[in-house]
């Protein structure tokens, strides 16, 4: 820790003098603001928490949706071409 | 503190806990000597004024967070206050104050001569001003705040025997440099 600095007081601190400061009120409606503020922010945290799961959940079978798209268009491109070679009279291996 | 005043405290938080507005009780009952701690530490009623309702309201903000194991709930007061004091010297970047009454300090020294008594005052804020200010936390708690050394090490963060080693190394330094009797826990 830093430097410091002594001062010598020739007077104490009476009750009297400290009863000017003591206010609970204060200290209580300070904490009713917190207490709501903590409230808001969990609130918000809740929120945004469960947006971004639906947001995966969406994008998690958005994907798998494109994911059959893509292989029932590869089956029937598949199909088409074997048809094909069928009707072309043309051999086909299947391995 | 007797068992029984530990215990009726520990009744008062737990009431605290369930119902805020009983938190009233522990304010009033330690409002004054938080007030005085962070006054000594400051030197200047607003700014302890200010602090001392940061730290009840600290308090009030994590009475949960307070499990009683053998340190009393002033303890625990001291020791946010002491935080919150090193806080406001950060953000300000002050010296550190300490503004101690004169009469503490003349119930510090016996010296036997009287005569000389404000000569030695003068001599031991002197003194002071050169003691590391850790060092110097650890006598206010110890001697202006009549703290126990198993207080001190938890309000300050160390260890008992640390505290210990502190004040003697600095009590030590007094008595050799000054040759003055020093009242040590209310016995010279």
């Amino acid at each position: 820790m830093g430097r410091h600095e002594i001062r010598l007081r020739r007077s104490q601190m009476t009750s009297r003098m400290m009863d000017r400061y003591k206010n609970y009120p204060e200290v209580m409606r300070r904490f009713e603001r917190e207490q709501q503020f903590k409230k808001l922010i969990k609130g918000i945290t809740l929120v945004l928490f469960l947006l971004s799961l639906f947001l995966m959940i969406y994008l998690v079978v958005k994907i798998d949706n494109n994911k059959d798209k893509i292989n029932d268009e590869v089956k029937i491109e598949l199909g088409k071409s074997t048809e094909d070679k069928i009707n072309s009279g043309s051999k086909i291996n299947i391995s | 503190m007797s068992e029984a005043e530990i215990q009726q405290e520990y009744l008062e938080i737990e009431k605290a806990r369930k119902n805020p507005a009983a938190f009233a009780a522990l304010y009033e009952r330690y409002f004054e000597r938080i007030f005085n701690y962070i006054f000594r530490q400051t030197g200047d009623e607003a700014t302890a004024a200010d602090i001392c309702s940061g730290v009840f309201l600290k308090a009030l903000s994590n009475l949960n967070k307070f499990e009683f194991r053998g340190i009393p709930f002033a303890a625990w007061l001291y020791k946010i206050a002491s935080n919150e004091v090193k806080k406001y010297y950060r953000k300000h970047k002050r010296a550190i104050v300490f503004s101690i009454e004169e009469n503490m300090v003349k119930d510090l020294i016996f010296d036997g001569y009287d005569e000389n008594k404000e000569e030695n005052i003068e001599r031991m804020l002197e003194f002071l001003k050169e003691l590391p200010t850790e060092m110097l936390e650890v006598l206010e708690l110890r001697f202006f705040e009549g703290k126990e050394f198993k207080d001190i090490a938890f309000i300050l963060d160390m260890t008992e025997s640390g505290a210990k080693m502190r004040t003697y190394r600095a009590l030590d330094k007094l008595r050799s440099k000054f040759n003055l009797t020093i009242k040590y826990n209310g016995k010279t």
